[in-house]
């Protein structure tokens, strides 16, 4: 065959006339200039190739298609416009064995370099056994190509990243599949160095049977810091970036070592999360690759995915972190829902209570709980309800065995994003050991204020005593004289007096006092003064008393006393020389709850005062300021006391020298207020609703 | 001997007074630790025997400033503190040798501590 254009048609058979069945006759078919126009001019893309490949003819709409011109076309082999060097082997070979092709799916290069996936339907013309000429029929499947291959694509990634649990498993498949999907040859993604502020590659892809050394080398050494570069830029704009053709007016730092290496395209698109941009995903391609929308906007939502992935993948870890530090704590830590229901259990807790997780997940709190506390539950979450957290709140629990521990609990409300209470997590402190140790700090104390009275008793006696001893003797010795005799013995009685009115006073503080009993205040405070007359004295300070008359409580007379004396020493010892001592008690009511009577008892010494950094301690046991007397307990144990009656105690003092002095405000109620049994819970309800200050 | 007793219960002091002139002591009487100081000056007596706990002075600074003007004193401390042994220990310490006797304490037994003669380092004499 030689480069003749014009096809040798054989003559077309001559068609019947129509006849009463309706045949027609078609004008063009006889016609061979409508032959030529029907195949020149249709919208579909046909050619015609020799058996050694050279193109004999195609027709507007291919080479319309493909972008040649018919002289860049035509008579050229058809190789060079595969973009697979193998498939036209592979029609020939086909076709030469007298196949058909139908629908075979091939690439085309076009003039601008770019591919098209065609589908190429193919018969010959046979002459016994001579290959005249192929008859080929393209149909353009590019876009339905392009768009299964990245919906594919999609779905690939989106099971990747559902069902992967790091970004390091993933980033590899990933560069992978977006390659396929846009027939790149290079991918990488830069991720942010929060530290440095720098992108770093973190993982490249190339393609199988190709290989960009000098490319992949920078790629790997570089980082761009915000506007560098390619990922530079696109971290700066938070937006895709598609390069059809690099050229070296981009300034690009790899631009030179990619055009080196036939690079001639790429696009970039930024990983975006919440707070911003962390990463960057290229792709290069040897081939031209057009803009294109439609994958760009493919692009930025994968973006997105990739973004929403890592910060998945941060939150889990950051709760990982959370459980763990739960976990580990030595605190036992656990959470319940808004019915009381446990949700979580540590092991301290498992350890605390005896219960291990899985026994009690899912089930009441209720189960810790001693039943005669159960209403406390309700109280709890109705406060956790309410948002309100609860601190040191002091109460008792039961452990698997049956066995009761003193705890203390702290709760707070747990709140989902939208701030509604969905539960509580609460901390339990084992304050046994606490409680067994204040206990044993209480019975000191007693026992040293014991001791001290003792002091002041053996003192006070053996004035008394001494004067006895010395009257006795004299009796004795003035004794034929009985008048003066007799005088003597007078007056030593009236001494054994003062000792018998010393003795009932102060054994009348360790008469049992288990249960309340009516006590009167002024005397109880009458008797303490008596007892300090001697000190009062020696240091000068004048004593006010200002009593209502006929004050009276229910109360443990002992504990009530002790807890005057303490204040009372207290302010003696503030007053070394001289002062004013000034006592005065009378009806009154609680200072928030106006339904409760009882008495009020205030101290007020004109000592050097409390200084503020020392009044949050004062309560505190083995606080004190005295140097070389004392327990330091005094103040702890009086406020123990105060509180286990269901009083108040409070405390003002200055320290300026033109004003200076304190004075403690007690309130005792009328009667005891009704006890739950256990003198521990009784001062944690007053901790939950009434702090004391001081 | 001449003998000054200080003691703010006049009671004790004047009892203790009667028993030591039954004695045939030259003993007189001072309720506060500033009049014992001042009698002391005047009287120079062979001892002093004085409470410790008094309104005003007490009775260690008494003695101390007594010691100073007649160190040939004698000074027997009296009381019913057992505070008292922790303050004469410091005086000791100081230099001072003071005696202490604790109440109640039989006169006989105050009698023959003084009669007896004073040693250096002198123990105390329980009763």
């Amino acid at each position: 065959m030689g480069a003749n254009p014009i096809m040798k048609v054989p003559k077309p058979s001559k068609r019947v006339k129509k006849d009463s069945s309706g045949f027609h006759e078609v004008p063009f078919y006889r016609d061979h200039a409508g032959l030529t126009d029907f195949l020149e001019n249709a919208v579909l893309a046909m050619h015609s190739v020799a058996p050694d490949g050279t193109i004999l003819w195609a027709n507007k709409a291919e080479l319309s298609l493909l972008g040649y011109m018919p002289e860049e076309y035509v008579g050229h082999h058809i190789s060079e416009f595969h973009a697979d060097k193998d498939a036209i082997d592979d029609i020939l070979g086909s076709l030469i064995a007298h196949e058909e092709m139908q629908g075979y799916k091939a690439r085309l290069r076009c003039k601008d370099g770019t591919i098209r996936y065609v589908r190429i339907h193919s018969n010959v013309l046979w002459n016994d056994e001579d290959f005249i000429y192929s008859r080929c029929f393209i149909i353009d499947v590019t876009d339905h190509e392009r768009r299964a291959k990245r919906i594919a694509a999609q779905h690939t990634i989106t099971r990747l990243l559902a069902e992967s649990t790091s970004l390091d498993d993933v980033t590899g498949p990933l560069l992978e599949s977006i390659c396929n999907a846009s027939e790149c040859d290079f991918g990488t993604v830069w991720l942010l160095d929060d530290l440095q502020q720098q992108l770093r590659c973190v993982k490249s892809w190339t393609r199988p049977g190709t290989a960009f050394p000098q490319f992949e080398n920078a790629t790997a050494s570089l980082s761009f810091g915000k506007g560098q570069g390619l990922p530079g830029r696109v971290w700066a704009s938070n937006e895709p970036a598609w390069i059809e053709k690099i050229g070296l007016d981009y300034h690009l730092p790899r631009g030179p070592i990619a055009l080196k290496e036939g690079i001639h395209s790429v696009f970039a698109f930024p990983i975006k999360t919440v707070k911003g941009p962390v990463g960057v995903v290229e792709f290069f391609a040897r081939e031209l690759k057009k803009t294109d929308d439609e994958f760009i906007n493919l692009m930025v939502a994968l973006g997105s995915q990739i973004g929403q992935f890592m910060e998945r993948q941060q939150a889990a870890e950051a709760q990982r972190r959370l459980a763990a530090i739960v976990e580990s704590s030595d605190d036992a830590i656990a959470s319940k829902d808004l019915n009381g229901i446990v949700t979580s259990w540590n092991r301290s807790a498992e350890r605390m209570f005896g219960y291990k997780a899985e026994e009690i997940v899912g089930r009441p709190i209720l189960l810790v709980i001693p039943p005669e506390l159960h209403r406390d539950e309700d109280m709890i979450l109705g406060k956790i309800r309410r948002g309100e957290k609860i601190d040191h709140f002091e109460t008792v629990r039961v452990t698997k065995s049956g066995d009761r521990i003193d705890v203390s609990l702290t709760i707070s409300p747990v709140k989902d994003e939208l701030g509604r209470v969905i539960g509580a997590a609460k901390i339990v402190r084992n304050i046994t050991e606490n409680k067994k140790m204040e206990r044993a700090l209480r019975i000191t104390e007693r026992l040293a204020t014991a001791g001290r009275l003792a002091a002041t008793v053996a003192h006070e006696i053996n004035n008394p005593l001494e004067a006895v001893t010395n009257l006795v003797y004299l009796a004795k010795r003035d004794l034929p004289d009985v008048n003066k005799a007799s005088q003597r013995l007078e007056l030593a009685s009236r001494e054994l007096d003062r000792v018998a009115h010393i003795a009932r006073q102060t054994l009348g503080f360790y008469r049992d006092s288990s249960s309340p009993v009516h006590l009167n205040i002024g005397q109880a405070l009458d008797d303490l003064l008596s007892l300090y007359e001697k000190r009062l004295e020696v240091r000068n300070i004048n004593v006010v008393k200002q009593y209502e008359p006929s004050l009276e409580i229910t109360a443990l007379a002992g504990e009530v006393r002790q807890a005057f004396s303490n204040l009372i020493s207290n302010s003696i010892d503030a007053m070394p020389s001289g002062g004013s001592l000034a006592i005065r008690a009378r009806r009154s009511h609680e200072w928030r709850n106006s339904d409760v009577p009882g008495v009020r008892v205030t101290i007020l010494d004109t000592g050097s005062g409390i200084e503020p950094r020392h009044r949050k301690n004062l309560f505190q046991p083995f606080f004190t300021t005295k140097a070389d007397v004392g327990t330091g307990l005094g103040l702890w144990i009086t406020r123990g006391i105060v509180e286990k009656h269901g009083g108040k105690i409070h405390v003002k003092s200055r320290t300026q020298a033109a004003n200076h002095g304190t004075v403690f405000s007690i309130f005792f109620p009328d009667r005891v207020a009704a006890s739950r049994g256990k003198s521990s819970h009784q001062s944690a309800s007053r901790l939950i609703d009434e702090p004391i200050s001081a | 001997m001449k003998i000054i007793v200080v003691d703010d219960e006049p009671i004790i002091a004047d009892t203790l007074v009667d028993i030591l002139k039954g004695e045939g002591h030259d003993a007189f009487a001072v309720s506060n630790g500033a009049a014992a100081i001042k009698w002391a000056e005047m009287l120079r007596p062979n001892a002093i025997v004085t409470d410790v706990v008094m309104p005003g002075i007490n009775g260690i600074d008494t003695a101390k400033a007594i010691m100073k003007l007649l160190p040939e004193c004698r000074i027997i401390l009296f009381s019913g503190q057992a505070a008292t042994l922790d303050l004469v220990e410091q005086a000791r310490a100081e230099g001072y040798n003071f005696e202490v006797l604790a109440k109640p304490i039989n006169p006989d037994v105050l009698l023959s501590a003084l009669i007896k003669p004073h040693r250096a380092g002198a123990e105390s004499a329980a009763s």
